[in-house]
């Protein structure tokens, strides 16, 4: 039952099948009046995901293959991201529920109070974008644009998120960009598909953790980093943090 | 207002029958609600459905969402021109945005949807 707490656990780095893999599950698990979950993890080796409804003919499969990455694919919306330098985020709670409110709008607007408290506790100056084209939306990139409800610095996209939703619960999948490597799925999409993308391109309206604090964050950094958003989003949802162990490796 | 041609179920689906068959949609609140929709998945044509049945999917550009058919029913007819064009749902929600026309296995779920008066109450709650 909700208890006031909020169940947090930290993956580390894991290939990109079994955090698609440990979502999935968490979403499945999930009934209306259990404590939300927030799990955070990273991702080895980098993996590409697609959205839900995105097509595998539009991505170079057999390069993603050859760089050793994974491909995989997201029980929520949204456009493809190459997953190396980030840090994710998964929560699954109710909504309607006090926490995440009644509506699609409003859970990404409790989620995004947080997310907006833990970059200005890193000394950043977020905004959150109004939206953007259908068009862009069904681009193929997620970086290559930012969404309504998705957060910028200094007008560059630095955290993307998609939710899935069904009977009362959701699972909103988030992706805080920590370093430049995503902006190699430029060259990971199909060669008929890149019309123009580069890794330039996307770099020129994106940025990251690393730029904008001014030093690389390696593993353990990335560890600490996830763990004082954890505290965040708890203290924002006025949650308790119970902090977990994950479940083993299935 | 909501239109009284038809019924409507509490998560803000349409029904709208014509002799065996029933045409369902979403109403203009849920596409309001959805925001932009990017991708539908439709079930197959000749597929049979239970009432409350995850049928589908309806992709906006921030969610995934289950599309659930109110009635039981074989499938008889998907509308393409939602899949090609998934700017119909936003559009014209109640009329070239319909979603599938189901042949009705049991006309007595019909009760159980609830009237446009008594829609147009949930709403305004």
């Amino acid at each position: 039952m909700a208890d006031g707490r909020l169940r947090i656990f930290d993956d580390g780095p894991l290939p990109g099948a079994v955090n698609m893999r440990r979502d999935a599950a968490l979403l499945a698990a999930q009934r209306v009046g259990d404590p939300p979950v927030l799990r955070l993890y990273r991702w080895s080796p980098p993996a590409v995901s697609l959205g839900y409804h995105q097509d595998e003919v539009d991505f170079a499969r057999e390069a993603i293959a050859a760089r050793g990455y994974g491909l995989v694919r997201r029980p929520t919306g949204g456009r493809a991201i190459l997953h190396a330098d980030e840090l994710t985020y998964a929560i699954v709670g109710a909504s309607p529920s006090a926490t995440f409110g009644a509506t699609l709008h409003a859970t990404y607007a409790a989620i995004n109070r947080a997310l907006l408290s833990f970059l200005q506790d890193l000394g950043l100056r977020p905004d959150v974008s109004a939206g953007e084209s259908r068009a862009d939306a069904r681009g193929l990139v997620c970086f290559r644009s930012a969404g309504q409800h998705e957060l910028t610095v200094g007008g560059r996209k630095l955290a993307g998120s998609a939710q899935r939703r069904r009977d009362g619960l959701f699972l909103q999948h988030g992706s805080l960009l920590t370093g430049p490597r995503h902006a190699e799925l430029a060259e990971l999409l199909a060669p008929a598909r890149r019309a123009g993308q580069t890794r330039e391109t996307v770099l020129a309206v994106t940025t990251d953790l690393a730029t904008l604090l001014g030093h690389p964050l390696p593993e353990a950094q990335l560890a600490g980093l996830a763990r004082r958003l954890g505290e965040i989003c708890a203290a924002t949802f006025d949650l308790r943090p119970a902090w977990e162990d994950p479940p083993a490796l299935a | 207002m909501v239109a009284d041609d038809r019924k409507y179920t509490k998560s803000h689906e349409w029904v709208m029958v014509e002799g065996s068959v029933a045409t369902v949609g979403v109403t203009e609140y849920a596409a309001h609600e959805l925001g932009d929709v990017v991708f539908l998945d439709l079930p197959e044509v000749g597929n049979e459905v239970a009432r409350g049945e995850a049928v589908g999917t309806i992709e906006t550009v921030k969610a995934v969402e289950d599309l659930f058919t109110p009635i039981s029913g074989e499938v008889v007819e998907t509308n393409q021109a939602v899949v090609d064009s998934p700017e119909l749902v936003n559009n014209d929600p109640l009329d070239a945005g319909w979603l599938i026309r189901v042949r009705l296995s049991d006309a007595g779920e019909l009760n159980q949807l609830l009237s446009a008066a008594e829609y147009e109450e949930l709403l305004e709650d």
